[in-house]
């Protein structure tokens, strides 16, 4: 059984229809990459999952529980971490607080001090700069941190939306291993990614959304012709 | 006499700062002002006159009975006047509207058990008069402001080292964010008013410690000045509204010290333009805008 | 609008005159607020009117009987104006007691001089009314500066030790506080050789009086003048008493309330006032008049109907006293002008001896009040 099950969902945004009929899975473990277009609905199906924008149909369940009218912090609670675009770093918290409140709902206990000592073991930057704002900390810093944070929450899934976005090259490369790290330890993982190519190649499956529907799904994506010539084309042409 | 004034200033601008705080808070966690917090504050001096009157307690008893009582309420208006409206979406007038009319209400009832006229107040402290070499100050002095000392580092505390205090300060930060890292924003907010309204009481009883009297509508003016020093402070500040409450009340006793009592109110709003005009986010700027 | 006091008795007091000699009654106008927003005061003044009547409508030797001619003037002063033509041309009235609120006596008074009657406002306080409308109009009432002239020489002679400086601390946004505060203390202190050091001022219904309070006790007077309402005037007093100034302090005639010292507690005991009037005068005359009016209205008889009772008494006194008979109202308007302008130290029942200035104001000792406990007591 997979561990999110998302069947023909549909989100609309006054009369724009934003996801019109979305069928998407992720397995226990599994490192699954959604890639498409500015304003394809990526984006929206991570925030429908959370639970912040509606459905208007459809279902998504995660283990065999529909999310559908629960709250956004219930659905966190049931072990999804979610790093939204723009990465979601509370600014005005130092580091040690954004960490500390990745274990919000479980007990401040030797188990989460433990995990907070891995998650600095992992990222030795923010172990530098546990006290400080997180909002002087750099790119590159903040995206560790908010997968840091993600991780103090022991998540069984994670939704991870452009984690490459503003970010140098070298850096966003750096992001990408610790996502195929983090899969490797047995997290699974759901990236939206424009950088395709890079994302494609780290899953093994994929999907292709377009103006909210899914055109194309399966393994070896990055292989593919249609989608070379359709979305990595592009990308090679720098746009 | 300059010694002797700062002490009156600090005396008068620490319950500004208390009540300020209670405005930033709610401000930070909902980006909407709770316009019936200046008669969270007013109640909060009424329950401590009961306190004083019906049971005898002493000051701290009393104090305790204002918090109570301004949490109590406070967390009520959420509940009756901001989740409701909040739940249909988010409308930025309907809340004025609504926190007004409950203003009104609580003033209305006030006056109704009270009487409209103000109220003495018991001076339920010590007279006793110390002389601290340049200034002299009185036992319900001294008292006050411990109490307010205190109060602004528990906040401190419970806003830095508790679980809840650092949601409070992440869902102020972002709302959204704070949902996603399973942080019952619902709840948060709630807390946010109990502790806000807390504050609110805690500088009912302090005045009316102080000033011997209270009235059903002294939640009006406390309330304007409570919105003044967040502008002053910054929004969502909190620290900002603790030094700009201080600030308010210094401007505000030397206006009065060396010029005239009627232009009190022209020099504390004065204050308020000219700081907003050189750092237009406030003394302590946050990441909150006004304009969104 | 128009209440002729009890018509039947007047009427019947007129058949048993006319069976005596042909004496005609001596007519009097009154002008009062019976509706509209200074109602509250006419009312009592009505009271006040009825209580007099019953006692005193006869006059006695060669005059018939006093009859009033009683007018209201919702407390307008068009309707002052108009009223006051009426009762003197019209009416005929030898004087006219009104009207009652100082806008009011301004605009009416300047007609007095013109139809040459003697007119008399009980109770409209403003400085300068009745000077400005010299020979013919008068005011019962005490202006501030006769309250306070008897009140700080009171205050004076009870110290121990001789006050030589003061500091004045006020209300800067009540009318009467403000004008008292900067002018008629200042006035009266400097008569008395006495320094004023500064005048601090609030503002009615401020809360946080420790600044004022502060800067008075950096300037360390012997002594500290407070005028303010009663309300703001207890704030200062128990804020003085707080920042640990002892000095005695007087008051001016705002504080003239139980509420003074309701809401200023222990601080306000020694505090000295003064009243004209004051209805828990242990003297008997005014405790037998106060228990009457309680027992028929079932309320405190407040300052304006004891001054309406006592302008009366006098009117009365002077229609005696100058043989007026309401035969040729012309000379008797001229016989009641002299009688007030000339009285002096007439025997009112409610507030004692009174005089009237070359001012045309009414002068005589008020009732000078000190705080002992939770009241106002009379000072000795």
């Amino acid at each position: 059984m997979s561990l999110l099950t998302i069947r023909n969902v549909k989100v609309a945004y006054g009369k724009v229809v934003a996801l019109d009929g979305v069928s998407l899975t992720v397995g226990e473990g599994e490192l699954v990459t959604l890639v498409g277009t500015n304003g394809a609905g990526k984006s929206t199906l991570m925030k429908a999952i959370m639970g912040i924008v509606r459905c208007s149909a459809g279902e998504i369940e995660c283990e065999g529980r529909s999310l559908f009218g629960r709250e956004t912090h219930d659905i966190a609670r049931l072990g999804i971490a979610y790093v939204p675009e723009g990465r979601g770093t509370l600014r005005e918290l130092s580091v040690r607080e954004n960490l500390r409140l990745g274990a919000f709902w479980r007990p401040w206990d030797a188990e989460a001090k433990s995990d907070l000592d891995r998650v600095l073991a992992r990222f030795p930057i923010l172990a530098e700069r546990i006290n400080q704002h997180a909002g002087t900390l750099s790119g590159g810093e903040q995206q560790m941190l908010v997968i840091g944070r993600a991780l103090m929450s022991r998540p069984r899934l994670m939704l991870l939306d452009e984690p490459s976005l503003g970010l140098a090259p070298l850096i966003g490369q750096r992001i990408f291993d610790i996502v195929a790290e983090l899969s490797a330890q047995g997290v699974a993982v759901l990236l939206v990614e424009q950088n395709a190519h890079a994302a494609l190649k780290l899953a093994k499956r994929g999907y292709v959304l377009d103006m909210g529907k899914i055109v194309l799904e399966g393994e070896g994506l990055a292989d593919s012709r249609l989608v070379r010539e359709a979305y990595l084309g592009s990308e090679a042409c720098g746009l | 006499m300059l010694a002797q004034q700062l002490a009156n200033g600090v005396m008068l601008g620490s319950t500004y700062a208390l009540v300020a705080i209670g405005y930033t808070l709610i401000f930070g966690v909902l980006r909407l002002l709770h316009l019936a917090h200046g008669e969270v504050f007013m109640v909060g001096a009424f329950a401590g006159l009961q306190a004083l009157l019906w049971w005898q307690f002493g000051p701290l008893a009393a104090l305790i009975v204002g918090l109570i009582a301004s949490a109590v309420i406070g967390m009520l208006l959420e509940l009756v006047a901001f989740r409701p409206i909040r739940k249909r979406g988010n409308s930025h007038l309907a809340p004025i509207v609504s926190t007004i009319g409950a203003g009104l209400v609580l003033q209305e009832v006030m006056t109704k058990t009270f009487g409209a006229e103000q109220t003495p107040f018991p001076s339920a402290l010590s007279r006793v008069i110390y002389n601290l070499g340049i200034i002299s100050v009185t036992g319900s002095q001294i008292f006050i402001l411990s109490v307010a000392i205190v109060t602004m580092i528990a906040l401190h505390l419970f806003v830095t080292r508790t679980r809840y205090g650092i949601a409070m300060r992440a869902t102020s930060e972002n709302l959204q964010v704070a949902a996603i890292l399973g942080i019952n924003v619902n709840t948060v907010i709630l807390v946010t008013f109990g502790v806000a309204s807390a504050l609110g009481g805690i500088a009912g009883v302090l005045v009316g410690l102080n000033f011997n009297a209270i009235s059903p509508f002294m939640g009006v003016e406390m309330g304007i000045k409570g919105m003044a020093v967040m502008l002053i402070g910054g929004l969502g500040s909190i620290y900002g509204a603790m030094i700009g409450g201080l600030l308010l009340g210094i401007v505000e006793v030397m206006s009065v010290a060396y010029l005239v009592s009627s232009l009190r109110d022209a020099f504390a709003f004065g204050l308020m333009i000219l700081i907003l005009i050189l750092r237009p986010r406030g003394l302590f700027q946050t990441g909150i805008r006004t304009e969104r | 609008m128009f209440k002729n006091w009890k018509t039947g008795s007047a009427v019947i007091g007129l058949l048993l005159a006319g069976g005596v000699s042909a004496v005609a009654d001596v007519s009097i106008g009154i002008l009062i607020p019976s509706s509209g927003k200074g109602a509250s005061y006419g009312q009592q003044q009505l009271n006040a009117i009825n209580m007099f009547m019953e006692k005193y409508s006869d006059i006695g030797g060669k005059a018939g009987k006093l009859k009033l001619v009683i007018y209201d003037t919702r407390g307008e002063n068009t309707e002052a104006i108009n009223l006051s033509r009426k009762l003197m041309d019209s009416d005929q009235v030898e004087a006219i007691i009104g009207p009652q609120f100082s806008a009011e006596a301004e605009v009416a008074f300047p007609l007095a001089v013109r139809g040459e009657t003697t007119m008399i406002t009980p109770m409209a306080a403003k400085a300068g009314i009745a000077t400005a409308n010299r020979p013919w109009a008068f005011r019962f009432a005490l202006t501030t500066e006769n309250v306070y002239r008897p009140l700080l020489d009171a205050w004076l002679k009870k110290q121990s030790t001789p006050i030589k400086k003061v500091v004045i601390l006020m209300d800067g946004k009540d009318a009467v506080s403000s004008f008292d505060g900067k002018t008629v203390f200042p006035a009266l202190l400097k008569d008395r050789g006495i320094e004023v050091l500064d005048t601090v001022s609030f503002q009615t219904g401020d809360i946080d009086y420790s600044a004022q309070v502060t800067r008075a006790k950096s300037l360390n007077p012997d002594g500290i003048v407070v005028s303010a309402l009663y309300n703001e005037a207890a704030h200062t007093v128990s804020e003085l008493r707080k920042q640990g100034m002892n000095q005695p302090i007087v008051a001016g005639v705002g504080v003239n309330d139980p509420r003074f010292i309701q809401i200023g507690g222990a601080a306000t005991e020694g505090v000295m006032a003064a009243s004209d009037f004051f209805a828990e005068n242990p003297k008997p005359a005014v405790a037998a008049w106060v228990k009457d009016y309680e027992e028929r209205f079932k309320q405190k008889p407040s300052n304006a109907s004891g001054q309406m009772y006592d302008t009366l008494y006098l009117m009365r006194e002077c229609i005696k006293k100058t043989e007026v008979t309401g035969a040729d109202f012309k000379a008797d308007r001229v016989k009641l002008r002299d009688c007030w302008a000339n009285m002096k130290d007439l025997d009112a029942p409610l507030m004692g001896p009174t005089s009237i200035d070359k001012n045309g104001d009414g002068t005589r000792v008020p009732t000078v009040l000190v705080v002992k406990g939770p009241n106002f007591v009379v000072a000795q």
